[in-house]
């Protein structure tokens, strides 16, 4: 259905502002002009994957990683320098957009302002051709489907941010196109919304009207997105570290589990370095992450990759004790999306 | 082919119903424009004033100063909407983070662009006849209606000869990434050489000779030439006044015809050429819209 063969982008007279691509702010727009048009940023480099019909494809990375430059050039936005890009049969950008569906959550989302909800999808069926016959009634649809009809009439500066992300995606299903691309879906919604459009996306792609099954391809940098996916491809700094099925990313990270220790009070500032030099020797703890303390300050948290039923969990414990440092909960946890990238940066030697 | 044409006519629809909509919200904006109208063709009945113990002659333009400003005014109208704001239109297109939308979507690359130019339409277009009606009503200019589909067959060579200049001056966003808030080709000519050559406001046989020339490129002056003559009172068809004129053994009409025509057959495919480019180098470079 999409086949990606070494694909190169590279933007010219660009330049990463590092200050603004850290996860506490996470900015979209992270590339800044720069005046010097010698500079340029790798975006992509000799990227590949394959993506078949009914599957529910995942592009995992972090800010900056290249998953918003790659799902445009799989819809045909831009054109990459190298490399071939096929999609339904189609390797010309022109021809490449009308398969697929694009929602981005980017910026403005596309919506105007001015425009109710209901005039904003029927502007966008209107702009793609849809048949005028039933339009307003197929609009209605679309945001029934997220709940909207109520606000059907509501100017977008009326709604809030979660409410306006819902009428994006509701005008992205409504060209019912073979392919649909999903660009952070859930940035803006809150976690029941969120999960009742992973569970609509599961049913989406084996439609029960009879129709084909339909591709769908999320990039997110957040994991819950890509619970539902079939294979996951990770990027980072426009490389393709791993693609897989979750079972496949996994294998490095066979037999390992994640040990999560909650602490009181604030984490001190060479906490990470100490961890590190005194628990990774022990036998069976395989990385060491800390996770600073929320806002409140009333626990930080460390992770610990360990070797399941092998790792010395007295010699750990003891370590918190010999630091003044005290535990308030302790969990063992299969590892997650985020721990299996990790895993995969540090085998591929990339930050 | 057919069925292309009419759902980009279709979009072109839908988008001015959208800019409709949007103009309309803002409630001031009906209001500024009349009086806007209002007050520029009160301050020409003005300084008519100062002719009025004269009889004033304009060469082959007539003799009525209103109804010689009021049609600079047309053009002028006419000339801001497909001229001054089609590289705003562009950045509006870019900023709002739609570019993307639209390219994604059926349409032809020029469609968002003329479709989003109708909200520039409904404001500076409709001027044009209330500035006549104005005029006419309350100043005391009068028209003459006897060359009328010839009169209207100029404003329609100014709006075409304009749209291709205004691709050139939307074309620079991309293609030459001007992105901040002007760029050279609306700047020099509509804010520059057209108020000062075109003879919005004085006949341009007053402009010094060099400035004379100058105009000699520019259709405001052969639209407003033609115009003149066919539409206000006691305009001559005959008397040769521009260089261009004096050049070719045709009629002074014929002459504005054949300059208009000639530059809406070089500006237009040029401006579309370039302005198509534009879009392409961006597609290549990932600079559609501001959000990466």
């Amino acid at each position: 259905m999409i086949s990606v063969s070494q694909v190169n982008k590279t933007y010219q007279g660009y330049d990463i502002d590092h200050k603004e691509s850290g996860v506490v702010l996470w900015a979209k727009n992270i590339f800044k002009l720069t005046s010097n048009r010698a500079r340029s940023v790798h975006a992509l480099r000799d990227v590949s994957f394959d993506v078949q019909q009914g599957q529910i494809f995942g592009i995992y990375g972090a800010n900056g990683a290249g998953k918003t430059t790659l799902v445009k050039i799989l819809s045909g936005l831009l054109l990459p320098e190298s490399g071939t890009v096929r999609v339904n049969g189609h390797d010309s950008a022109d021809r490449i957009k009308d398969q697929v569906s694009y929602v981005s959550t980017n910026g403005w989302m596309g919506l105007e302002w001015q425009l109710t909800a209901h005039e904003n999808v029927v502007l966008y069926g209107n702009i793609f051709a849809l048949p005028r016959a039933g339009l307003h009634a197929r609009c209605d649809a679309a945001l029934d489907r997220f709940g909207l009809l109520d606000a059907r009439d509501k100017h977008i500066s009326e709604l809030s941010a979660g409410m306006r992300q819902k009428v994006t995606l509701a005008r992205g299903f409504l060209l019912e196109r073979p392919i649909l691309y999903l660009d952070e879906p859930s940035v803006s919604l809150d976690v029941p919304s969120a999960t009742a459009l992973r569970k609509m996306l599961a049913q989406y792609v084996h439609p029960a009207d009879g129709q084909g099954p339909k591709t769908v391809l999320i990039a997110s940098h957040n994991p819950l997105d890509l619970q539902i996916c079939d294979r996951i491809l990770m990027l980072s700094q426009g490389r393709a570290v791993a693609v897989g099925t979750m079972e496949d990313l996994r294998t490095p990270l066979r037999g390992i589990v994640a040990l999560h220790i909650a602490c009181a009070g604030r984490e001190s500032p060479d906490i990470h370095e100490r961890a590190s030099q005194e628990l990774l020797p022990l036998a069976g703890v395989r990385s060491v992450w800390t996770d600073p303390a929320n806002g409140k300050g009333q626990t930080w948290r460390l992770r610990l990759l360990v070797q399941q039923d092998a790792y010395p969990t007295g010699q750990i414990v003891d370590w918190f004790v010999r630091h003044d440092l005290p535990i308030v909960s302790m969990q063992q946890r299969d590892v997650t999306l985020q721990e299996i990238y990790a895993s995969h940066l540090e085998a591929a030697h990339v930050d | 082919m057919w069925t292309r044409l009419k759902s980009e006519w279709a979009s072109l629809v839908i988008f001015s119903k959208r800019e409709y909509i949007i103009w309309s919200s803002y409630r001031m904006n009906a209001w500024m424009w009349f009086l806007d109208v209002f007050f520029n063709t009160t301050i020409v009945f003005m300084l008519s004033l100062l002719t009025k113990e004269r009889t004033p002659s304009f060469g082959p333009y007539g003799n009525n100063y209103v109804s010689f400003v009021v049609l600079g005014f047309c053009v002028h109208y006419i000339s801001w909407t497909n001229l001054g704001d089609p590289f705003k239109r562009v950045a509006r297109i870019y900023w709002g983070g739609t570019m993307d939308l639209y390219l994604l979507s059926p349409l032809s690359y020029l469609t968002p662009y003329m479709g989003i130019m109708f909200r520039s339409v409904i404001d500076d277009y409709p001027r044009v006849v209330l500035s006549l009606l104005f005029g006419g009503v309350l100043f005391g200019a009068t028209y003459s209606v006897a060359q009328l589909p010839i009169a209207l067959l100029f404003l329609l060579l100014i709006l075409l000869s304009t749209l291709g200049i205004g691709l050139i001056s939307a074309s620079s966003f991309y293609l030459f990434d001007f992105k901040q808030s002007t760029e050279p080709v609306r700047f020099v000519l509509q804010d520059v050489v057209i108020p000062l050559a075109a003879g919005y406001y004085y006949p341009t046989t007053v402009l010094p000779h060099a400035l004379q020339v100058v105009a000699g490129f520019l259709p405001h002056t052969y639209a407003l030439d033609g115009l003149r003559r066919l539409v206000v009172p006691g305009g001559n068809l005959t008397v040769k006044v521009l260089p261009l004129q004096h050049l070719l053994p045709l009629s002074p009409i014929g002459t504005d015809i054949l300059a208009l025509v000639a530059i809406v057959a070089l500006t237009f495919p040029l401006g579309w050429w370039m302005y198509v480019r534009g879009i392409e180098k961006a597609r290549r470079e990932g600079t559609l819209t501001r959000w990466q």
